[in-house]
C-alpha cells in the first residue's frame, strides 16, 4: 500500500536540501557502507554541482572515475564490474546520451540475469537527466524512460522530490539489478525536507502526493509539482484532484493507481515522454484494461507533443502542456 | 629421445587430444543442426581449436574469460562438462543455463559469458578486470570483425588508460559475417592497434598451439604484473561459413589439427593411430549428442521461476 497523505512535514531530523544534495547523500552513504561501490562520470550531479563531485572524490579517492566519452563501453564496463562484485554507478548525463549505450543496456545489462538462468546479475545504477531544459534542442531533451520501460530486466526509478530521490537512490545502489535513475535538470535545485539519517524507499510503492475525490492525476518527475499547482487551482473551483506519483516505473504500483481511479472515476496522466508508446500511454492502457468499469470518462494523456524539441524557448514551451492547459483539460474531464 | 623431447611430445599429445575433443563436439553439433535437432543460429569454432586450447592451458583458476559468438570451444577448453554444454545447445533443463541462454549465451564460472553482439563483451571484460584481484587476468576474445566496432575502441582506450589487466585475444579468420577483412577496413592486421593504444601486442599463427601458448605466456606475465592490457592476434582459418547452413564462402586450408598431427607424426606417432583417435572422438561426440537429445528433459515453461530480476538479498 502507498502512504497516503501530504509531502513529508519537517521533523527534528529533516532539513531542507536540494534534490541533487539528496542524491549525493545516498551515493555517499552507500559508498561508505560498501567499499566495492564505484562511481563513474564527469558531472554526476549536473553541470553546476561541482562541489558535490569534489566532496565524493575527496572522500573516496580512486573510487570516482572520470571517463572519456564512451557511453556504450561505460555501461558494459559497469556490468562487468558488477558481475565481479563491485556495484557501479554510471552517469550518462543527458537522457539523449543513453542512445549510444542502448546495446549495452538492452543486450547486456538487462539480460545477463535471465540468460544465465539467474547465475549472473548486474548491480548497475545508470543516472540520466531526461526532458526539456530550455535551449536543449533536439539532442539534449529526450525522455527515454518509456523506451527503457519497454525493455524487460531494467528497474526504473523516477523521483520527483529530494526526499524520494535520496531514498530511491539508496535502494537503486543496493539493488542486484540494473536500475535507471531518471533525474531532470529542472529538479536539481528543487528543495525539500530530507531526513539526515540513512533511509531507503522500496521500489513499486507509489505515493499519493495529494488526496482528492474527483479525479486521479498520475504525474511523474518534474510534472508532479506542476500537477500539484494545477490541483490547487482546481481546488478553488471545488474540484479535488488526487495527485499520484508512481515514483518507480519498474516495479510499477498498479494497485495504488487503480484504487485511486476506483474512488474518483477519472484518470489523467501527465508525463514528459512523447505521446506514442510513452509512459502516459502505458499507464492509461493499464487502467483502461483493468479499471474500465470504474472510469466514467476515457483516460486522458497529457504528454509532450510527438515532435523533436526545437531550440528556441518560445517554440519549446508549446511542446508540453503548461499549468493553464492542464487545468483546462482536467476541468473538461470532470465536467459532465 | 631426450626427456624434454618426450615431455614436449606428451604435452603436444595432450593438447592435440583436447583439440580433437573440441573438433568432434562441434562436428556433432553441426550434424545435430543439419538434422534440425539443434535449433537457432549456430556459430561453430571449427578451426579455432589451437587458440582455445592454447589460451585456456595458460590460465589460473582466478582468471576469467569473456567469449564472443563462437563460444563452444572456449567453454569446453575451460573444462566445462561437454554434456552440460550440449544440453544447453539443445535447450534442455540440464544445460549450463537450463536452456535460457543457448549457443550464444553460455555462462560458467571461468568463462563468464558469451554474446551475440559483435564486440559486446569487450567492455564488460574491461569492467570485470578493473575490479579483479591483483595478479589475475581477464581474457577477452573477439573476432577481427569486432575491431571495426566502437565497442572495441572504447574498450582498448579505457583498458589502456586505466591499466586494467585484460588480455585481448583476436581470433582473426579474415571474415566478419559475409565479407572479408579487406572489404571492411583500411587497417591491416589487428595487432597494429596495439601501437596506437600504446599496449604490448603480438601476432601469431593461431593454427599452431605451441606458438599460441608461447605468446599467451609472454603477454599474460605482463598483464598479471599490473602494467596494463595486452593484445594478441591469432591468425586462423574459418573452416566453416559464418553460421551453419549458410552457403557463402569459407576457407579450406589452415586446419590446426593438421598442423599438430604433422608435428606428432614427425615425433614418431603413427598416423593411423591419429586417424583412429579422430574417429573415436567423433563417435563419442555423436553418441553424446544422441544421448542428450534422447534423455535430457526439455526446458519446461511451467517450471520457470521468473528470472527477469534478481531478488534483493
Amino acid at each position: 500500500m502507498s502512504s497516503a497523505g501530504k509531502l513529508a512535514a519537517p521533523t527534528n531530523s529533516t532539513r531542507r536540501v536540494t534534490y541533487v544534495t539528496a542524491m549525493y547523500e545516498a551515493i555517499r552513504d552507500t559508498m561508505r557502507e560498501n567499499a566495492n561501490v564505484t562511481a563513474i562520470g564527469n558531472w554526476i550531479f549536473g553541470l553546476h554541482a561541482n562541489h558535490l563531485m569534489d566532496a565524493l572524490r575527496d572522500e573516496f579517492p580512486g573510487r570516482v572515475m572520470e571517463p572519456p566519452v564512451a557511453e556504450a563501453a561505460l555501461v558494459a564496463l559497469a556490468v562487468g564490474a558488477g558481475m565481479a562484485g563491485a556495484p557501479t554507478f554510471v552517469d550518462l548525463a543527458t537522457g539523449s546520451f543513453s542512445f549510444p549505450a542502448y546495446s549495452s543496456i538492452y543486450n547486456e545489462a538487462a539480460v545477463v540475469h535471465h540468460l544465465s538462468n539467474g547465475q549472473l546479475s548486474a548491480p548497475v545504477t545508470l543516472h540520466l537527466m531526461h526532458g526539456m531544459r530550455t535551449g536543449g534542442g533536439e539532442q539534449h531533451s529526450f525522455s527515454p524512460q518509456a523506451l527503457l520501460w519497454n525493455c524487460p530486466g531494467l528497474e526504473i526509478v523516477i523521483p520527483s522530490t529530494p526526499h524520494d530521490a535520496k531514498g530511491l537512490m539508496r535502494t537503486a545502489l543496493k539493488s542486484p539489478n540494473p536500475t535507471i535513475f531518471v533525474d531532470h535538470t529542472s529538479l536539481s535545485a528543487v528543495e525539500g525536507e530530507v531526513p539526515e539519517e540513512d533511509y531507503a524507499i522500496p521500489f513499486g510503492v507509489a505515493e499519493i502526493k495529494r488526496p482528492g475525490r474527483d479525479l486521479t492525476l498520475v504525474a511523474t518527475s518534474r510534472q508532479v509539482a506542476i500537477a500539484l499547482a494545477a490541483a490547487d487551482t482546481l481546488s478553488r473551483e471545488g474540484v479535488e484532484v488526487e495527485v499520484v506519483d508512481p515514483r518507480t516505473l519498474e516495479p510499477f504500483d498498479e494497485a495504488t493507481i487503480l484504487g485511486s481511479v476506483q474512488r474518483t472515476g477519472h484518470l489523467a496522466v501527465l508525463d514528459e515522454c512523447t505521446l506514442r508508446c510513452g509512459v502516459a500511454s502505458e499507464i492509461a492502457a493499464t487502467v483502461a484494461e483493468k479499471g474500465f468499469h470504474h472510469l466514467r470518462k476515457p483516460p486522458l494523456r497529457l504528454t509532450r507533443a510527438q515532435s523533436p524539441v526545437p531550440y528556441s524557448r518560445t517554440l519549446e514551451q508549446v511542446l508540453l502542456p503548461d499549468e493553464q492547459r492542464i487545468v483546462e483539460a482536467l476541468r473538461s474531464l470532470v465536467d459532465a | 629421445m631426450s626427456d624434454s623431447t618426450t615431455q614436449r611430445r606428451e604435452v603436444l599429445e595432450r593438447h592435440h587430444g583436447e583439440m580433437l575433443r573440441l573438433r568432434a563436439f562441434e562436428e556433432a553439433v553441426a550434424e545435430g543442426h543439419r538434422a534440425k535437432r539443434i535449433e537457432g543460429l549456430l556459430h561453430l569454432s571449427i578451426g579455432a581449436e589451437a587458440v582455445a586450447v592454447g589460451v585456456m592451458s595458460c590460465l589460473a583458476p582466478d582468471d576469467r574469460v569473456y567469449s564472443a559468438h563462437r563460444p563452444h570451444g572456449h567453454f569446453l577448453a575451460a573444462g566445462n562438462d561437454p554434456r552440460a554444454v550440449m544440453a544447453e545447445l539443445a535447450g534442455r533443463e540440464s544445460g549450463l543455463c537450463r536452456g535460457r541462454g543457448g549457443t550464444m549465451h553460455l555462462m560458467s564460472e571461468q568463462v563468464v559469458m558469451a554474446t551475440g553482439i559483435v564486440g559486446g563483451t569487450l567492455p564488460v571484460a574491461v569492467g570485470h578486470a578493473a575490479v579483479a584481484a591483483p595478479g589475475s587476468a581477464v581474457v577477452a576474445f573477439f573476432g577481427d570483425g569486432a575491431a571495426q566496432t566502437g565497442a572495441f575502441h572504447e574498450s582498448m582506450n579505457l583498458a589502456a588508460l586505466w591499466k586494467t589487466p585484460v588480455l585481448f585475444v583476436c581470433e582473426n579468420n579474415g571474415w566478419a559475417e559475409f565479407s572479408s577483412r579487406a572489404e571492411h577496413t583500411t587497417v591491416g592486421n589487428v595487432v597494429r592497434y596495439g601501437d596506437l593504444y600504446g599496449i604490448p601486442a603480438r601476432e601469431v599463427d593461431g593454427t599452431d598451439v605451441d606458438l599460441v601458448i608461447a605468446a599467451v605466456q609472454e603477454l599474460l606475465a605482463l598483464v598479471r604484473a599490473g602494467g596494463g592490457p595486452c593484445l594478441l592476434e591469432c591468425h586462423i582459418a574459418r573452416l566453416r561459413p559464418h553460421y551453419e547452413g549458410d552457403w557463402r564462402e569459407h576457407s579450406a586450408d589452415g586446419d590446426p589439427l593438421n598442423v599438430t598431427e604433422e608435428r606428432l607424426i614427425a615425433a614418431g606417432i603413427d598416423p593411423v593411430a591419429l586417424a583412429a583417435r579422430r574417429d573415436a572422438e567423433l563417435q563419442q561426440a555423436l553418441a553424446l549428442l544422441e544421448s542428450v537429445l534422447a534423455d535430457e528433459p526439455v526446458a519446461n515453461p511451467a517450471d520457470d521461476p521468473s528470472l527477469v530480476f534478481a531478488r534483493t538479498p
